[in-house]
């Protein structure tokens, strides 16, 4: 049942942003790769090759686990954004194309608080004095 | 110890290659303002390493270990050195040729700062604060901000 | 006690509301999308840490109001959070759209253009949540001493 509402929330902010009618701006395979990429990478890299047992298996040291996974998801979020600026400002050829380079630069950050929100809400943490 | 030097190479990569992809590495080093972000940081090494390994915060007790303090440092220089890119963009903004460095310092000192805030956030075994992602997330703002106030500028 | 509450939080919210409607319409302030992407992350949230009982039975939040214990810290934690989490990326949806939908000289107002009314909307929408649990939070410290 659990992870139901989990997938539910998932599928409530998809059905939003297709209500807009514009969902295929937020697929973009690049940046997607620049934030999973480096949270995959994290679980390694702070807690060792037992943190996939970790993720699956037991249910207290899950918190650090997804603790480390949304803080990388957010920070590798901005990083690729500010990398997609810089990269814009130096192809920049003319001032229209502008607007969807831009809209593309910050796909980044919004996959980095998606993964933030994920992460927080199923490991029962908050945003308290630790995060 | 070898995987998470793997793992962390493997990161720092992913980055080096989405930059390589697309641009020239050329556009992203910029050698003011990473001496701003780095040369501070250096000096800090030499004040954790005395002593004793962890240094006490006096105030609530809860000790602070020297990636951690790193990290933050790391951090809010490239929070100042942001806002003095944007003091010095927005003084010359009639001057079209003379925007290119103010921005670039905009840009740089925040992606340095938080880039070594990343690299010493993983290495270390420490939970965040939450005024870190805070100011991490402040960044994109600033960021957005300056990009609308050029396009509105060409 | 709980009277009290309920009348400290409808004050504010009075406030708000009598504002919007002085200087516009109520209608621009209500957009689907924008409902679905604060409102329904929130609901779910509670029905992963609190039990799929807790959305559907009316029993369980008049226990857990009326008891100023650490169940109810858990619950307006959980509503409080995941608000502001939820606001920040409606924010950054908008800006995703607003920048794609956009000409060279483009207009940031919230009537002409759908998409940064999305960001707007969310946020505030996002803000008022965390407020009202707030003055919740704080309304209960105060009647335990």
């Amino acid at each position: 049942m659990k992870l139901l509402s989990v997938a539910l929330i998932v599928l409530s902010i998809i059905l939003a942003l297709v209500l807009t009618g514009h969902i295929k701006t937020f697929i973009d395979l690049p940046s997607l790769l620049v934030v999973i990429l480096p949270v995959l990478a994290s679980i390694p890299a702070r807690h060792g090759l037992e943190g996939f047992k970790i993720l699956i298996n037991s249910g207290d040291e899950k918190k650090e686990v997804l603790h480390s996974m949304g803080a990388t998801g957010i920070i590798s979020g901005v990083l690729g954004s500010h990398i997609g600026v810089v990269i814009i400002l130096a192809n920049m050829s003319k001032p229209d194309s502008l607007g969807p380079a831009l809209a593309v630069s910050l796909l980044p950050t919004f996959y980095g608080l998606f993964i933030f929100l994920l992460t927080t809400v199923i490991s029962h943490l908050n945003l308290g004095n630790e995060l | 110890m070898i995987i998470k030097s793997f793992s962390i190479t493997f990161i720092i990569l992913c980055f080096v290659l989405t930059i390589l992809f697309n641009a020239n590495l050329n556009s992203f080093l910029d050698i003011p303002s990473l001496w701003f972000v780095v040369v501070p940081i250096l000096f800090l090494s030499f004040l954790g390493n005395k002593g004793s390994g962890s240094m006490r915060n006096p105030i609530k007790g809860r000790a602070i270990s020297w990636f951690e303090l790193i990290g933050y440092v790391s951090v809010f220089l490239g929070v100042i050195g942001s806002h003095m890119g944007m003091i010095n963009l927005y003084e010359n903004f009639g001057d079209k040729s003379s925007i290119g460095p103010a921005f670039a310092t905009l840009i740089l000192t925040s992606f340095y700062g938080i880039l070594i805030f990343l690299f010493f956030f993983l290495m270390g075994q420490y939970k965040l604060k939450k005024v870190a992602i805070y100011f991490v997330i402040g960044q994109t703002v600033i960021l957005i901000n300056n990009m609308l106030t050029l396009s509105f500028g060409f | 006690m709980l009277f009290m509450k309920i009348i400290c939080v409808l004050f504010f919210l009075i406030n708000i509301l009598s504002w919007i409607l002085v200087n516009s319409s109520l209608k621009s302030f209500v957009d689907i999308p924008s409902l679905i992407i604060v409102f329904l992350p929130i609901y779910m949230a509670i029905a992963y840490r609190h039990g799929w009982k807790s959305l559907f039975s009316l029993k369980f939040h008049t226990d857990v109001w009326v008891k100023n214990g650490k169940e109810q810290d858990g619950l307006l934690k959980t509503i409080g959070h995941t608000a502001l989490l939820t606001g920040a990326l409606g924010m950054a949806a908008g800006l995703v759209l607003m920048f794609f939908n956009s000409t060279h000289p483009f207009s940031i107002a919230a009537q002409t253009n759908p998409a940064m009314k999305i960001s707007l909307l969310t946020s505030t929408y996002a803000l008022i949540v965390f407020l009202v649990i707030v003055l919740l939070y704080f309304v209960g410290r105060e009647d335990q001493s």
